[in-house]
């Protein structure tokens, strides 16, 4: 677990680099008159250096650390559930506007029911067609929320 | 117009039947997603923003609020039956709560929950009703350095609170105060990191990174786990507690009411706060603490209150100076500003119809969730029995949705995805969201408030220590800043864990 500290306090550390980067692009002001890169340079400057007390600290921690802490993998074994379900979600996210709300949706949602717990295709199917239905009656007819459509009625 | 004529103008709005329904619906989608685990009262709010964009302001706001404190009752009925928080306000209620089921007392120990909670919400409302005015009187002499040193004190006491090492939360905190800089700025015109892109010249929506922080990123975490869970089977008989449980538990309610209550004012303090601290308190003040974790019932009565009391004090800082008090206060607050109304110590006199709106809904919503709670436990149960492989799906494609839905672009889908594989990481990393959260919310109004002190010293930061209240917001912040320093008040911090791992 200690490597993943250092690795994250590193990763926050250069994310503040680029925000101290980032933030110089855009006027500091003087300090009567704060201007656009104000803030932004004050958060980055504190980041670095709370990332980098983090950072110190972890290597202080591995001494005192007892060896009998057992060092779970940081990544289970169900990980790459979690890759599919990410992969599925950017999916929905590119393609929703393209195809329409209803025909996504239910290919989501199946995919989604067969990664996430293991289940037949059938219940897989049903429960996916009554989740579309279900929350296009809720969002589009009762609370009027305007779902896309794709580029089905380009067709007729 | 005296107090009488604001409390009638109370009822008159919320009992319109608009308004008495959406005080129901929040109270019902409350008490389920308090019941379910895994979905916490702030991502329940934020699934349901872009629903209430077609609500009036009040009706937005009665909608939202009864979620929050109805989030708090249901919260209850898990930890008692299956020993799983719904949310972490009541992560200290399965300590007895659970071990009182077992016994055979889950029943009385619902009852005392449900109750105490209408005694301490009904306290907190009055206590509210009778703050929040004269609150806000005084709140406009706040100037500029009195709000930033306010926000900077809201944002330490969050920090401090936070599970995991202090650094680390400021890290968070300052991440989100850079995050509501991106957009365009409003004093100078310059579009910070946005890229180019169109959609960023608004800024990164709030929305969008509370449903990915809170909602995708739990389902993300809760996907890699298999779960077993062992729901209390047989009958639950007597809701109605007995004498001796009134006894017992009626000092612990009033104490849990009023330190909920106060420590629900506090910038960052909040119903987790409270019910960790009415426990210590009822512990320490009991003649047998060494009995409590076996099932006593003032561990679950003194929480119980305390957790929903706080929710009316929560109130009081948004209502009267425009700043969230808590996570979901922040998200309260991003909804009144979509829906025009600016928080803060004029709202009470321009728009005395929301205020008193929802203060008189929050009386109301109590009395439906007494009602709703001790019949409808049987139904609860059975919530709890949909699988999880069900269930998360469900989550995802609400927040798919919800998301969706707010300015009708796939990029809010994106930047909700991001969040929640960055909220995911940050979990796995001990790096808790909602400093985040409040920094974000807090960000774009704290930066006019520090500018304009500057502006007003004429860019001398001695302006923040000259003037009395600011001074005193921030050595109150600095003292915190700088407590975890010594190794002695370091094993003493609360150390609450804000987002209910499990």
């Amino acid at each position: 677990m200690n490597r993943y500290e250092k690795i994250s306090s590193l990763v926050w550390l250069m994310a503040s680099i680029a925000i101290i980067g980032g933030s110089s692009v855009y006027s500091f002001g003087a300090w009567s008159h704060p201007g656009p890169g104000f803030l932004p340079l004050w958060c980055g400057i504190i980041m670095a250096a709370l990332s980098l007390i983090v950072l110190i600290q972890s290597f202080y921690k591995e001494k005192g650390q007892p060896l009998e802490k057992k060092e779970g993998s940081f990544f289970t074994p169900r990980w790459l559930k979690l890759v599919a379900v990410l992969i599925i979600l950017f999916a929905y996210a590119f393609l929703l506007e393209i195809f329409g709300f209803i025909l996504i949706t239910f290919v989501f949602m199946v995919f989604v029911l067969k990664v996430v717990e293991p289940r037949k295709w059938s219940i897989a199917l049903v429960e996916a067609g009554s989740a579309t239905i279900v929350s296009y009656a809720l969002f589009e007819l009762w609370l009027k929320v305007l779902l896309p459509k794709g580029f089905w009625p380009t067709l007729f | 117009m005296d107090f009488l004529s604001y409390f009638i103008l109370g009822f008159q709005v919320c009992l319109q039947p608009s308004n008495l329904f959406l005080a129901f619906m929040g109270c019902l989608i409350g008490t389920l997603v308090g019941v379910l685990p895994g979905l916490g009262p702030a991502a329940a709010i934020s699934l349901l923003l872009p629903a209430s964009f077609h609500l009036t302001p009040v009706g937005a706001l009665i909608l939202l609020a009864g979620i929050y404190y109805g989030a708090m009752y249901g919260g209850s009925t898990t930890s008692i039956l299956v020993n799983i928080p719904g949310e972490a306000a009541s992560v200290v209620t399965c300590l007895d709560g659970y071990e009182m089921a077992k016994k055979g007392r889950a029943g009385p120990a619902l009852g005392i929950a449900a109750f105490g909670s209408f005694i301490a919400g009904t306290m907190s409302i009055v206590g509210l009703m009778l703050l929040a005015p004269p609150l806000a009187e005084m709140a406009l002499a706040f100037g500029p350095p009195e709000y930033t040193t306010l926000m900077i004190l809201g944002l330490t006491v969050l920090t401090f609170l936070v599970k995991g090492s202090m650094p680390k939360a400021l890290i968070m905190a300052a991440f989100g105060m850079f995050l509501s800089t991106v957009g365009l700025d409003a004093v100078s015109g310059a579009a910070r990191f946005s890229f180019g892109q169109a959609e960023l010249m608004d800024g990164i929506g709030l929305v969008p990174v509370v449903m990915g922080l809170f909602g995708i990123s739990e389902v993300l975490l809760n996907i890699e786990k298999t779960f077993e869970r062992e729901i209390l089977k047989g009958e639950i008989k007597d809701y109605l507690p007995t004498k001796e449980d009134w006894r017992r538990s009626i000092r612990p309610i009033l104490r849990g009411s009023f330190l909920g209550f106060f420590l629900g004012i506090l910038p960052g303090g909040g119903a987790v706060l409270g019910s960790f601290v009415s426990y210590a308190v009822e512990k320490r003040v009991s003649k047998y603490p060494e009995k409590f974790g076996t099932g006593m019932i003032e561990g679950v009565a003194g929480p119980e209150a305390a957790n929903n009391s706080a929710t009316g004090g929560a109130f009081i800082p948004l209502l009267t100076l425009g700043i969230p008090a808590n996570v979901v206060m922040a998200i309260l607050l991003g909804a009144m500003m979509i829906h025009g109304l600016t928080p803060g110590p004029n709202l009470i006199q321009e728009h005395p119809h929301v205020f008193w709106g929802v203060v008189v809904s929050m009386y109301i919503g109590n009395v439906m969730l007494l009602i709703l709670n001790l019949p409808l436990i049987g139904m609860w149960v059975q919530v709890l029995r949909v699988p999880y492989g069900l269930l998360f799906p469900l989550i995802l494609l609400f927040c798919l949705i919800g998301s969706y839905s707010l300015n009708f672009a796939a990029f809010d889908i994106f930047i909700m995805i991001i969040f929640g594989i960055i909220g995911y990481l940050m979990r796995k990393t001990d790096y808790e969201g909602a400093p985040l959260v409040l920094a974000l919310v807090l960000g774009n109004l704290f930066e006019n408030a520090i500018r304009q002190s500057l502006i007003l010293s004429d860019g001398s930061f001695l302006i923040f220590f000259q003037r009395p209240i600011a001074a005193v917001f921030l050595w109150i912040a600095i003292a915190l800043l700088m407590l975890p320093i010594f190794p002695w008040f370091k094993k003493r911090r609360p150390g609450v864990d804000l987002e209910k791992e499990k």
